[in-house]
């Protein structure tokens, strides 16, 4: 009884953490366990995919060109098994990456952010900056 | 004994203002329509010597692309505990950051300069876009940025 316990808490444990790691969309693979640029170029092919780049990104393969339709897209790509874990093609919205959140349109600024401000001798009275997006 | 009273009385009266004084200051930013995602900003202040001082505020919610505002995250040593409490959104193109707070008297004419750091996703890096003495004189001059700032003023 108690060992089906333990066993439910593991297993609990390392589904939540994969919740967790699902939320992040930086990859983090080990360099020596990384494929080369050539497999990556390989596996868009074998898509169907016309490369017009490779990077590295936040530790993943970032492939931009267009796909088997010709449209346009970049994908984020796990730069061990090379599985395509973003995908963003042009028109569409953002990736399930939450890099929306990078504009600030899309997001409401922050009207009086909590908390004071450091101690770094640059802030008079100690009190919030107040801010606005116009 | 009483002539180091006075003088101590006279001191402290001239120099405790000095500390103590601020003047409410509005940092008006305004992007280009640089046909990007929504940009990324450090306002961080250097000394005469262009040693880094402190941060005022960060624009951009996630701390992973802060690296990317290469002048602060040398200045500042990419610390979070610095810019606890002063960070925001990202500012979209063609939009206007208006931050107001409270600055120190000390740092006006004194050899100070405020840095306007920018980074866009997959766009170039632009450390130090804006660089302005922090003067009186200054106040309400508008400055123009190198890249994605069309337009910088601090108004007093």
């Amino acid at each position: 009884m108690r060992r089906a316990a333990l066993i439910a808490v593991a297993v609990l444990g390392v589904l939540a953490s994969g919740v967790a790691m699902a939320d992040d969309d930086d990859c983090t693979v080990p360099m020596a366990q990384w494929q080369p640029r050539e497999a990556v170029a390989e596996m868009a092919k074998a898509r169907g995919w016309t490369v017009s780049r490779i990077r590295v990104d936040d530790g993943c393969y970032q492939i931009r060109g267009q796909d088997e339709n010709g449209r346009a897209f970049k994908a984020k790509i796990d730069p061990g098994s090379l599985a395509v874990i973003g995908l963003k093609r042009k028109g569409e919205d953002h990736d399930r990456s939450g890099r929306r959140h990078r504009d600030g349109a899309s997001r409401p600024a922050p009207a009086s952010p909590t908390g004071a401000p450091p101690a770094n001798g640059l802030f008079g009275d100690g009190a919030a900056p107040k801010v606005e997006i116009q | 004994m009483k002539s180091l009273l006075l003088a101590l009385v006279i001191s402290t009266a001239l120099t405790a203002p000095e500390l103590a004084a601020a003047r409410s200051v509005t940092l008006t930013t305004t992007l280009n329509n640089y046909g990007g995602d929504g940009a990324y900003l450090a306002l961080y202040v250097t000394d005469a010597a262009g040693a880094y001082k402190g941060t005022l505020w960060v624009a951009g919610g996630k701390s992973k692309y802060y690296s990317h505002l290469s002048g602060w995250e040398r200045g500042s040593g990419g610390n979070l505990a610095q810019i606890s409490g002063i960070t925001g959104a990202s500012v979209g193109a063609g939009r206007t950051l208006k931050v107001t707070l409270d600055l120190a008297d000390a740092l006006f004419d004194a050899g100070y300069k405020l840095h306007i750091d920018a980074a866009v996703e997959d766009m170039r890096d632009s450390p130090s876009d804006v660089v302005v003495p922090l003067t009186s004189a200054g106040a309400g001059q508008p400055v123009k940025g190198r890249n994605y700032i069309r337009s910088f003023t601090y108004g007093m």
